[in-house]
This record gives C-alpha cells, structure tokens and sequence, in this order.
C-alpha cells in the first residue's frame, strides 16, 4: 500500500523538481552533481568531504530541477551526525526523485540502502557509478535484469569522465512521472511487522508509511518523536506494538530487519552479478597497507610533511615566491605607484586609510596577495594531491592507537588533517564522528592545537632557518595537542570510542581534479579572506585615529613583555583576533624588519598558533557545539596558550 | 564490558569445564545466546589472507553492531582478512574495511577453506 501519489510529490506552486543524490560514503556523489548541475563541490578519495547539503540547479530536458547533493548514508537509521543531515532531509519529504549512487563494484555491499530508499515511496533511480573500476576488475553487471526486478531504472555511470550520464538524466526524467516501484520483498516476518505497525499509523506523513514504520520498527528515537507528533494517541499505540513485534523477533530489531534486507538484496542480485574475484594484489593495495604500518608510514608521514610542507609549502611557496611578490612586486612597483597616486588627497590622515602603516592597500592588500595567497596556494595544491591518492585514510589507521588515547579514534584523523587546510571547515567535519564527547574533544584540539594553512604557510615560512625555533614549534605545539587531548579524555565522561571505517583504494589522483579544487579553494578562500582584511585595515585605521589602538597596545605591552617579546607583537596578537593568518602576517612581517631573535621567534610562533581561533572558525563552533562549550573553550585557550608561550621563553632562556 | 556481557562470557567459558560440554574439535562451547556456534571462531583468531563467512555479531543489539551491519558485516558475507596490524582490515567483494580489535571480535566467522566466493 502506498500512501503517496505519484503525482502529487510535485507540490502546487514548486517550479522545479527536486532530485537527491545519495548513496554510502565516498561513491562519487560530488562528481555526479558536478557533472548534473556544473556546480563544483570538493571530490576527494576519502569518505566525509560533504558533510552538509549542497544545492545546484539545472534543467534536464527543459525540466527544472534542484538537486541535492548529500552526506553519506550507511543505512536509514543514521549513527554520526552528518548521517542524521541527509536522512533527516530524505523522511521530510524533502526530494521528489532519489537517485542512489553506488560505487559498482560494491554493489553486493551498498543494494539494502536501495531498498531502504524504495520504502520512502519515492521515485528511484540506481546510478552505479565509478563503473570503469569495476570493469577493469572483470565485474559484470546485467543492469536490464535488476532494473526489471527492482522496477527502477538501473543506470551505468562513470561520473568523472562524464560517461552515461545523459541516461542518468533521461531516466531522471522519466521517473517524475512513472509509477512508483512496487515495495522491497521482505520475509521472515520482517514484511508482516512492518506492515501490522504501518496499518497502526494514522497520521499524516511527509513520506510513505512504510519507510516509517520500519524505523518504529527499529526503535529509531526521532522518529518515534515525529510519530508521537503525528498520531492522534501520541504514537503509544504504535510504539507497544513495535515493542512486541520486535520482541518476537529473538533478536534486536535492527540487527533482525538488516539481515533480512541483506538477504533480500542477495536475491535480488542472483543472476545479475558475475565477477571473477580476482586474488592479485596490486602494488597499489600492497603501498596502502603499509602506509598504515608504523614501520613504514611513520617514516612516510615525515618524508610527506617534510617534502610537501616544509619544503613545497614553507621554502617555495612561503620563501621564494613570497619574497619575490613583496620585494619585486609590491615594494618595487606596486607600493610606490600607490604612494604617488594618492599624494593628491590633501588630508594625510584620509591617506592613512589606503597607504601607510594600516592603509587598506598597502597592508590589507598586501597581506592578502603578497603573503598569504601564494603560501595558501601552495598548501591547496599539496593537500589536493593527498586527498585524492586516498592517503588520509591509511594515516588513521596508523594513528588509531595513539588518538584513542585522546579519548578520539582513527575517524577522528580525518577532521584534524582538514584542520590544516581550514579549521573552520574541519570544525564542521566532526559531525562524522559517533559520540558527543568525540566532537567535543576534537573541535577543542582543533581550536587550540592545529594551525590552519595560511598560518601554518607563514609561522612555516617564519621559522624556516631558524632550527632552534623550528623544534621548539614541534614540540610545544605536538607536545599540547597530546597532552590536553590526554588530559581532556580524562576530564570528559563517555565510552572509549571503537573504531570502524571504509578504506577506500589508493588512486593516481587527476590532474583535473586538483587544478580544479585548488583554483576553487584558493577562490573561496580569497573571496572569503580579502574583505576581513581590508575590514580589520579600516578598523585599525579609525582605532589608530582614535587612539583607542594605542590604549589596547599599551594594556597588552605587560602581556607581550612577560613573555619577553618586543612591544610590537602586541598588535600581531590583536590582529590574530581577526584571522589567525593575519596575526601570523603581521608577524612575518616584524621578522623581515629584523625585530626578533630566535627565541622570540619561536615564543611568538608557539603563541600565536595555539592562541584563539579566527572568528570564523568561532561562530563554527558556537553552531556546531553551542554557545556555553564555545565560550568555555575560548575561555580556556586565550590564557593556555599564553602559559605555554611563557614556559617556552623561560626554558629557551635558561638554556641558551 | 558490561557486567551482564561479562558474566554470561564467564559462565559460557565454565560451561563446559564444569560439565564436560565441548565441541567436537575440543574447543569450549560458545557463550549461550546467538553466536552459540562450534565451528564459529572470532574474526580476530582468523589469519592474514584467511578467508571466512559471517555466522553472526556479539550483542547485536549495541550500536557497534548495528554500525558493523550497516557497512555490510552481516551473517552470510564472505570476508577475507588483510590486515592484522595496526588495524584490522577485511576485504568483502571489492571493499574493504577498517576495524579495531574491539569492534573485530564482536564479529563471529566460520574459516572457509577452498571454497570459491560468491
């Protein structure tokens, strides 16, 4: 029985249809909505790039259409945050046709969310994707027998070359208006419960009965609440009766319904998958098992950041290129055609907002193109080139160990690399981690110990020649992402955290992908960047006017003066405030002028990374975590950071 | 563990001491409960390269299995262990999958020998 009409899902007054993409992790869901919408959202070979939902619009055969890209979805009982965005967006009625993308190799593995799909009684469409790969490993697929079975069109796509994705979008097309599939062939009494709690439901729902009533079934607890709000006894009823079913079962019910999809699946698949397992092992399986060994990743870890970030990031991009953009370029050229061009302001103070010391261009602009651009550029182009060979995931299996001593698992390596790229956006990726107090932890170390890019690019570029501050940096900064992880594990109550993740292959990555996604974040990070800059140049401007600068300057000279740093860095600090990157500009710059030896160095490099996140990255955390845990952090932070600061120059003295 | 997990692992284990109930091949009964299976051995006693099918998850009901039965780790699939260290790793058809000790030993395999995969 279905309790949606096929041609009532388009609502009255909708200009467009809406189509979902969605599928397990890591499957090509971003790809497939590139190549659907021509809107680019991050690809990556790792499962959590897209933790939110993504929108685009297009027109498929002159019909308007929205289409979502999701989250990945295991199942439609979701256990991690960002499982709970796209399952949440699915139960609310929220798409008109789904389109389940699957990596067709794993078809076996990933058809009982397809049959979970086709209880919402929506229309449905199978992409199997990524499908060269599965060729290339002698996998046939008959997609005309499992279409006829499932009764939905079963489409063979290899998104990123573009292949087959013109019948994805006829078959789109003809779904809005073909009769819906009829409903999973379920057994063993799983069919029969479902159907007695449906027959229970009398409410109204944004989607099918069925695909509610087997999360009753499953005691899924958000759903019982909709169905406490929907049903005109509250839901007991319903509730009692799933409480029986399922205690029938012998069995708890998920555990029961899951086994009983996979075997629905299994039969579904009799006579359409044939495959010769191939036993070979490929070099590249061979490298990615021990990339995960400590034996050999440990040295590899360091060989990839020494190459990729001390030398590519720090030396080239930090070094050469950032030298030749401030000597050549803006102090040579740029600078002194300002200058000129503005002598005709008569007011010198007005001057002051666009050239000088705090001027717009000469230090906003400045900052923004000549330090921090070609270091954030290069780190994009590094980490791109990572994300795609499928390396993160074999560095949290070598770092499983040591982060569930921080109260964190192997998952949690994910967030904290991206970390590196934008802590902001990693801040968001801690949704893919199972328990509150994962998330909890991870968006402290993340705020306190790990240096975004363009501060990493800089603070890098900083203590390059300079050994001694170099190792004090490592090992003040790794030394507090360990201990307060440590220490916060401890302090912070909940279950030890298991372990479980999909290890994609590794892959040669594409030239055209990490072009692209480098041009694409260094875009969006520009974009993002340059208005703060000139912001906090005017703001500097009027307080410099005002006097007000001077006044916070002097109230944090005691501050600076304890850790025995020159009165300067005071600004360097209030600058960070703004973004971290900018406070680190400021402090490269001091550096070029000579300002700091070695030990001040190192004191203000260690500072400044483990002090207070942009604000960017402080409205994340108050989204994701809430006002109370953001505000206690930063209230933690600010002063730790400022401890380990004095500790460092303290020890640095005594030794030296 | 939880106390009741312990408790009845205890008492499964003492079983067939006490009353001299064993599996053909000598090993001791499993604990009662749906993994009672003499050929069942858990995933982590498996070989690198060994492959085995499913027969069931320990305390199916916790969210750990759940999580498991959501990535495909079900009754019935074929897997072959990769990775011993520092992880485990199973290979079922072409995916393969990360697990801890803890999360490895809640899955009960049989060994399949010689027997060609599905």
């Amino acid at each position: 029985m279905r309790t949606v009409p096929n041609d009532a899902t388009i609502g009255v007054g909708q200009r467009y249809v809406r189509v979902a993409l969605v599928g397990q992790p890591n499957v090509g869901k971003s790809s497939v909505f590139r190549r659907l919408t021509g809107r680019y959202t991050t690809v990556s070979n790792f499962p959590g790039t897209s933790v939110e939902l993504v929108r685009g619009h297009a027109h498929l055969d002159w019909v308007a259409v929205e289409v979502t890209d999701t989250p990945g979805l295991h199942a439609l009982l979701p256990s991690s945050d960002e499982e709970r965005v796209t399952r949440r967006m699915l139960v609310d009625g929220g798409a008109d046709v789904i389109v389940h993308v699957v990596d067709a190799k794993n078809l076996p593995l990933q058809l009982p969310l397809t049959l979970q799909l086709l209880e919402l009684g929506r229309p449905l469409v199978l992409a199997l994707n990524i499908m060269d790969e599965a060729e290339r490993v002698g996998m046939r697929i008959a997609h005309g027998l499992l279409a006829e079975r499932l009764g939905v069109p079963v489409v063979a796509v290899v998104a990123v070359e573009g292949r087959g994705i013109e019948d994805l979008r006829r078959a789109i097309i003809h779904q809005v208006t073909a009769p819906l599939a009829p409903v999973p062939h379920y057994a063993n009494g799983v069919r029969e419960a479902i159907a007695q709690i449906e027959a229970q439901l009398e409410g109204a729902y944004p989607t099918d009965r069925m695909g509610i009533a087997a999360l009753v079934l499953q005691g899924d607890e958000e759903i019982l609440e909709m169905v406490a709000a929907a049903e005109p006894d509250g839901g007991t009823a319903a509730r009692a009766l799933a409480a029986r079913l399922a205690a029938g079962f012998g069995a708890p019910a998920p555990y029961r319904v899951a086994v009983e999809r996979q075997r629905a699946a299994e039969e579904l698949l009799r006579g359409v998958v044939e495959v010769a397992e191939d036993e070979t092992v490929r070099w590249a399986d061979r490298l990615g098992r021990q990339l995960s060994r400590p034996l050999f990743g440990v040295p590899a870890l360091i060989l990839v950041l020494y190459v990729g970030l001390y030398l590519f990031v720090g030396r080239l991009g930090g070094g050469v290129v950032v030298d030749w953009l401030e000597t050549s370029v803006f102090e040579r050229w740029i600078n002194p055609q300002l200058e000129r061009l503005f002598q005709g302001i008569p007011w010198p103070s007005v001057r002051a907002l666009y050239v000088g010391e705090y001027g717009m261009l000469t230090l906003g602009v400045r900052y923004a193109m000549a330090i921090v651009l070609p270091i954030v550029g290069a780190f994009f182009l590094f980490f791109s080139v990572l994300e795609d060979s499928g390396y993160f995931p074999r560095l949290a299996l070598l770092l499983d160990r040591v982060f569930k001593r921080l109260g964190l698992s192997g998952r949690a390596v994910i967030p904290m690399v991206l970390g590196f790229a934008c802590d902001t956006m990693a801040t968001m990726v801690t949704r893919t981690l199972d328990t509150r107090r994962e998330r909890v932890l991870a968006t402290l170390l993340l705020a306190l110990a790990i240096p975004c890019s363009a501060q990493l690019g800089v603070i890098l570029a900083l203590l390059a020649g300079e050994p001694l501050a170099v190792v004090t940096w490592l090992v003040a900064v790794t030394g507090t992402f360990l201990l307060v992880g440590y220490v916060g594990a401890r302090v912070l109550p909940g279950e030890r955290p298991t372990f479980q993740m999909e290890v994609p292959p590794l892959r040669r990555p594409r030239l055209g992908n990490v072009l692209l996604k480098t041009v694409t974040r260094v875009q969006w990070y520009f974009l993002e960047v340059l208005p703060l800059f000139l912001l906090a140049s005017i703001l500097l401007w009027i307080g410099n006017l005002t006097g007000v600068w001077q006044l916070v300057i002097r109230g944090m000279a005691p501050v600076v003066a304890v850790l025995g740093l020159p009165v300067e860095t005071a600004q360097v600090f209030l600058l960070g405030f703004f973004r971290r990157d900018y406070g680190a500009a400021g402090l490269f710059d001091l550096h070029q002028m000579g300002l700091l030896d070695p030990v001040q160095i190192a004191v203000a490099g260690v500072t400044l990374t483990l002090f207070v996140p942009c604000i960017a990255q402080f409205l994340m955390m108050v989204q994701e975590r809430g006002w109370r845990v953001a505000l206690a952090m930063l209230g933690f932070i600010t002063p730790f950071a400022f401890g380990v600061g004095f500790l460092v120059n303290a020890v640095l003295r005594a030794v030296t | 563990m939880n106390p009741v997990t312990w408790l009845r692992n205890g008492l499964g284990a003492l079983v067939p001491r006490v009353w001299g109930k064993e599996c053909p091949r000598g090993t001791p009964v499993p604990a009662p409960g749906p993994c009672a299976d003499c050929d069942s051995v858990s995933l982590v006693d498996l070989a690198v390269r060994e492959r085995a099918r499913v027969s069931c998850l320990e305390d199916p009901g916790s969210a750990a299995s759940i999580r498991l039965a959501s990535a495909g780790v079900l009754p019935g699939t074929t897997v072959r262990l990769v990775q011993r260290r520092p992880v485990f790793v199973l290979r079922m058809g072409f995916s393969e999958l990360a697990l801890d000790r803890e999360a490895a030993s809640r899955v009960r395999v049989r060994r399949e020998v010689g027997e060609p995969a599905r």
